[in-house]
């Protein structure tokens, strides 16, 4: 019967189209009966949308002893919400019009609860999604368009780093999912060596439209995709566009992928500077026996007005062997990308070009920052890769009974010196830190303007006052859980330590002595205690040093390098009020202070209250 | 004589809510637009963007209520996310409709917020004036979109106010009379000078057999006194009598229809009495029953002074820019609204009544700018209809011989003739084919003259548009689109300048030379008959300025849904 409705509503609406034209109007305008109200007849409709989301509150209450001279007398500071675009309220709204076809859109509530009743913040966090997919005998295709999509197309060209997972769970992320209990997430990151992340996890993000074709003939598989990622410009009426995509052809277990991403932005409204970057690789995983060869190579250019674009290559090969030869599996990787390369939309960092880097629209709106973003020479964790660099990697993982342990190792350096200047963070008290500067990402701020902000953290900038060369990095990172019964109850203990160098050359061992510009050492010790089924009591210690040499920037006052010292305790409480619903309690001490840059230091307390419910 | 007062049938059969029904249902759409163009003209131009690019994706949600088996409550929102806005940047919340309709006791019907309505063709009517051909393939894609987002459907007009309808039905004479009446609202008081102005009226159709349908129509655009500082209010009053009669014969279909009335437009305070006119519209159809032929002849006369705001307001003001490169060249000279705009820009379109005669572009359309409740005609007009059995072929053609009733600046008027036609061959159906594969032509010409001995006097102006698409299906529910549109016009018009009050109070001389070509190409896929993905490539030069001829190339990605 509704079918029947839905014909005669086709039939209707196809008569309308053939009588649209003014110049053909008919006799059947002039008939008396098709005038009044319209439609005539009930139109179709969809039956059900579904809903999700999540309420999420968070507050935060910092109590500061000692503080950066930018922050005056305020030492008491009452905060509600988590940075930018994390809503309180977030309604994921979609619909399948029909088997093949859907839509989504999300729409996110928030208000900073000022004690204004109009002080409400309204919009969209992923926009509005429209996908469809056709499935034929052969292959299965499916059309994404609107955005943001979460997408990937191979490390170097269009993904997120996942990195190895070597990070501490005490601070929640805003996108954590939901679990069964509480306690899951943390057993899970102790069990599985991973956290369970939601659908955005290793993927970047991307507006316009993808098509891509899965189980075609002879197992090949394509993405196309063409469109806007966050570098491309805002949505400004110029072309700033890139287009990637990718052929694959699975082999049982493994694969071979030629992939490709082209972007371009343009510096003047007229689209006559443009700027961006090509990057055409290969990606491929071949298992043989019980060793896995697997990773990316390509080639790459960076182009711009002034620039003709040098190509240059892009190395990322990892050789893994089973426990089965080795006891414990092992990856061996080597990775190595030129400075010619750039790419803001895969895993690595640019620290090479600095030009262009200029936000051409004079708006931080997202989505609006062009298409670089050039780092000084990072000091990353492991698995975190930049361009201009070239190292190795040796990463294991080790279970004995209950205790897990993974060691990751590199050596890189720099292909060419083109900077003076070191990036780093200090882990302990990182994301308290970036809670000082609130709603905006600003640069150059802290008592020496070297402090930068980002997205849930800080980093340091260090000048170098030795000659430029191809500096060297060293790193060591060992990740540590284990469980037992404490009282009977279960309990978590997860350590993680990084100890790092930089220093002027290559070295195969790092230099943990002043031969070293910078050495970086931390320490993060968790407890996670099942006080009660529902109640989970959580512990955090922290401790991070950093120390420079004299060939980087001395303080005026004590001639004398930075030399840094990080602690931070942490106490929280995990609380089940029930189905889907959790009460976060977390208080911290943090004290930090560099014994040779006076004004360098900061000491309080920080308590946040989170209460998330997902539907 | 005994009168029973009923429910009108069929508004039981549509809109009498089904108790089984969800208490709340969706309805709307969603699109996603991806483009990219490409802008060049013959001038040196080192200030206007060559290219441009946009999109955006937008959804229709509309929450359908009805809180009990005889109302409903619509409220539809727009969430409008612009290609690139990231993380809630670039977003736009609208309402795009609220009403809420339902039926009083079986018998009355009523709706009220947004409305969609329409009387008759000379009353209240929504004319499609400019798009003189059939569109098909490429442009069919782009009619529907700007048809959505105007809510162009069965020539109505969205308007804000109320309706009612109800039906009675007679035991003899008349089977039945039906009354629709409705309400709505133009303008509101600036609590100044601007007086609220609103829109009313209605008809009574009296069906007095199958033969037989009269409809007695009444329209009026009036201010409501008193509600500014403004003695002087407006009307426009239209008032005719429209008739469908047929006699179905074993060999033919017979019929006459029609509608005459006049009209009445002033001030109060106006002592000269304002414009009041008369129109006719008369046409005799045959249909031929073995051979599918339907022809009509009829004759129209619509009074110079005949105003009719609610049937002759346009759907395109030709005075607004233009969104997309609105100016051009290093002199950045204003580009016209073209025939390529029109497909291509839904936001040049408006869905408001418009008090006043609205500025046109007499290269589209000459002779009948307003549709056929354009003034100052009268002639004769002929047209036929054909469709093979298979429905593989169908033919439509009309003509029109006219000429104006009242010399504008001068005693000689302008004759005008107008012949269009589209055809529609079916090779599927044609040839049993399984693939659908269709070739659909529209074609247009117009001629205007006024000859006189007179230089200034003289106008002769001719355009043609053709439009040519093949829609063939290359896989199952996969189409191949192609698309050529042609549109010359040359010659001299003479453009009436009018004040506010509509009074001619100059000519402007008018030289227009020149030609539009598009083709377009592409492929769509229909997920269902309402879902569908189009990548559509086109190319449109423009010569209408001969000194600054331009290219408009443009590659779009179009995803529509409708639920």
């Amino acid at each position: 019967m509704k079918n029947k409705l839905h014909h005669n509503l086709y039939l209707l609406l196809g008569f309308i189209s053939l009588n649209v034209h003014a110049q053909l109007v008919d006799s059947s305008a002039f008939d008396p009966k098709v005038s009044g109200l319209y439609p005539k007849k009930m139109e179709a409709v969809m039956q059900t949308i579904s809903v999700s989301g999540y309420y999420r509150f968070l507050g935060c209450y910092t109590q500061m002893q000692e503080q950066y001279p930018e922050f005056g007398d305020v030492k008491n500071r009452i905060f509600l919400g988590d940075d930018s675009n994390i809503p309180q309220l977030m309604l994921t709204i979609g619909g399948r019009p029909s088997k093949t076809t859907s839509f989504s859109t999300d729409l996110f509530l928030w208000t900073p609860l000022t004690g204004s009743e109009t002080d409400y913040v309204k919009g969209l966090n992923l926009g509005v999604n429209l996908t469809g997919t056709h499935s034929t005998k052969h292959g299965t295709f499916t059309v994404k368009t609107g955005g943001i999509h979460w997408y990937t197309i191979s490390p170097f060209t269009f993904a997120a780093n996942t990195g190895y997972n070597r990070f501490s769970v005490f601070e929640r992320n805003p996108w954590d999912p939901a679990m069964k209990t509480l306690y899951e997430r943390y057993h899970r990151f102790y069990s599985n060596g991973a956290l369970t992340q939601d659908t955005r996890w290793g993927q970047q993000a991307f507006q316009g439209f993808i098509l891509d074709g899965v189980r075609l003939p002879k197992d090949f598989s394509f993405a196309y995709m063409y469109g806007k990622s966050q570098f491309n410009g805002g949505a400004l009426p110029t072309p700033n566009a890139l287009m990637a995509g990718k052929i694959k052809k699975d082999f049982r277990n493994n694969f071979v992928s030629v992939n490709g991403i082209s972007s371009k932005t343009y510096k003047d409204s007229l689209a006559r500077l443009a700027i961006g970057y090509n990057l055409v690789t290969t990606e491929f995983k071949l298992n043989w026996k019980e060793m896995t060869i697997a990773g990316e190579v390509g080639t790459g250019n960076y182009f711009s007005p002034t620039t003709t674009g040098k190509w240059g290559e892009a190395l990322d090969l990892k050789l893994q062997f089973s426990k089965e030869w080795t006891r414990f599996p092992l990856e061996v990787r080597y990775f190595q990308i030129s400075p010619n390369v750039i790419n803001n939309n895969g895993i690595f960092w640019n620290s090479s070009i600095q030009e262009y880097n200029d936000n051409f629209t004079g708006e931080a709106t997202p989505g609006s920052q062009t298409s670089l973003i050039p780092f000084a020479s990072s000091l990353v964790s492991i698995g975190q890769m930049t361009n201009n660099r070239r190292g190795l990697i040796l990463n294991m993982d080790l279970a004995i009974k209950k205790h897990k342990l993974t060691i990751g190792y590199s050596a890189a350096s720099e292909i060419v010196g083109l900077s003076d200047k070191i990036t780093y963070s200090n882990p302990a008290n990182n994301l308290a830190l970036s809670r000082f500067w609130r709603w905006g990402f600003p640069a150059g701020v802290g008592p020496y303007g070297n402090l930068n902000k980002i997205f849930r953290g800080v980093y340091e900038t260090v000048q170098i006052t030795d000659s430029i060369t191809a500096k060297g990095f060293n790193s060591l990172e060992i990740s540590y859980k284990t469980e037992f019964k404490v009282f009977g109850k279960d309990m978590l203990v997860f350590y993680l330590g990084g100890l790092h160098s930089v220093q002027t050359t290559f070295s195969a061992l790092p230099k943990y002595s002043q031969e070293a510009y910078l050495q970086s050492y931390n320490n993060q010790l968790e407890f996670y205690y099942l006080l009660f089924p529902k109640v989970i009591v959580s512990n955090y210690f922290g401790y991070d040093r950093v120390i420079a040499n004299n060939q980087t920037a001395l303080d005026v006052v004590s001639n004398q390098a930075k030399n840094q010292k990080g602690l931070s305790y942490a106490i929280g409480l995990d609380i089940e009020l029930a189905k889907n619903t959790g009460l976060y309690l977390k208080h911290r001490w943090m004290n930090y202070k560099d014994r040779n840059f006076s004004l360098d230091q900061y000491r309080g307390t920080e308590t946040t209250v989170e209460l998330k419910i997902f539907f | 004589m005994k009168l029973i007062l009923t429910c009108l049938l069929t508004i039981g059969a549509f809109f009498t809510f089904s108790q089984e029904e969800k208490k709340v249902q969706f309805v709307g759409g969603a699109r996603s637009l991806l483009s990219n163009a490409d802008f060049s003209s013959d001038q040196k131009d080192t200030v206007t963007s060559r290219k441009n690019a946009g999109g955006y994706a937008l959804i229709d949600l509309g929450f359908k209520i009805n809180p009990n088996a005889s109302t409903e409550v619509l409220g539809m929102v727009r969430i409008n996310n612009a290609l690139g806005g990231f993380w809630g940047s670039g977003v736009t919340f609208d309402v795009r409709q609220i009403h809420v309709k339902g039926v009083v006791k079986n018998a009355l019907r009523y709706q009220i917020g947004n409305i969609d309505y329409k009387l008759t063709p000379y009353t209240f009517y929504n004319h499609n004036a400019d798009l003189l051909v059939q569109s098909s393939s490429v442009l069919k894609i782009k009619e529907e979109v700007l048809n959505y987002e105007s809510f162009y459907r069965n020539n109505t007009w969205r308007q804000q106010g109320a309706a009612i309808d109800f039906a009675l039905q007679f035991p003899k004479l008349i089977e039945e009379a039906k009354v629709n009446a409705f309400i709505t609202r133009l303008n509101p008081s600036n609590l100044g000078n601007v007086l609220e102005r609103l829109y009313g009226g209605g008809n009574v159709i009296l069906t007095q057999s199958k033969y037989l349908t009269i409809g007695l129509n009444q329209v009026s655009i009036f201010d409501l006194k008193n509600t500014a500082a403004n003695a002087n209010a407006y009307r426009n009053n239209v008032s005719s009598i429209s008739y469908k009669s047929a006699l179905d014969t074993k060999k033919y279909k017979l019929g006459v229809s029609g509608e005459s009335g006049f009209s009445s437009s002033f001030k109060s305070l106006d002592t000269t009495g304002g414009l009041r006119d008369y129109f006719v519209n008369v046409q005799a159809s045959m249909e031929h029953k073995k051979s599918g032929i339907k022809a009509h002849v009829g004759y129209m006369d619509n009074g110079a002074d005949f105003r009719s705001f609610g049937a002759q307001s346009k759907r395109v003001d030709f005075n607004q820019l233009n969104n997309f490169y609105e100016r051009y060249t290093n002199d950045q000279i204003i580009r016209p609204v073209s025939n390529y705009d029109l497909y291509n820009d839904p936001t040049l379109y408006s869905n408001s009544i418009t008090t006043g005669i609205m500025a046109y572009n007499p290269a589209i359309n000459n002779v009948l700018p307003y549709g056929i409740a354009t003034f100052n005609r009268r002639g004769l007009f002929a047209g036929m209809k054909y469709a093979s059995k298979k429905e593989s072929i169908k033919l439509e053609t009309k003509y029109y011989l006219l000429s104006e009733i009242r010399g504008q600046g001068t005693t000689k008027r302008r004759n005008f003739h107008a012949f269009n036609a589209a055809l529609e061959f079916n090779f599927s159906k044609f040839f049993s084919w399984k693939k659908e594969q269709k070739l659909i032509l529209g074609y247009a010409f117009q001629d205007t003259k006024r000859t006189s001995d007179l230089a200034f006097e003289q106008i002769s102006l001719k355009s043609t548009t053709l439009n040519i698409g093949a829609e063939m299906e290359l896989v199952d529910d996969l189409y191949l689109l192609a698309n050529s549109y042609y549109f010359a016009s040359k010659g001299n018009e003479s453009m009436p300048v009018r004040n506010a009050e509509g009074e001619i109070i100059n000519f402007n001389a008018m030289q227009i030379a020149g030609k539009e070509v598009c083709f377009g190409g592409g492929l769509k896929y229909n997920f269902t008959p309402n879902i569908y993905l189009a990548a559509i490539y086109e190319s449109n030069t423009n010569s209408f300025n001969a000194a600054s001829a331009y290219r408009y190339n443009q590659f779009y990605i179009y995803y529509i849904m409708k639920f």
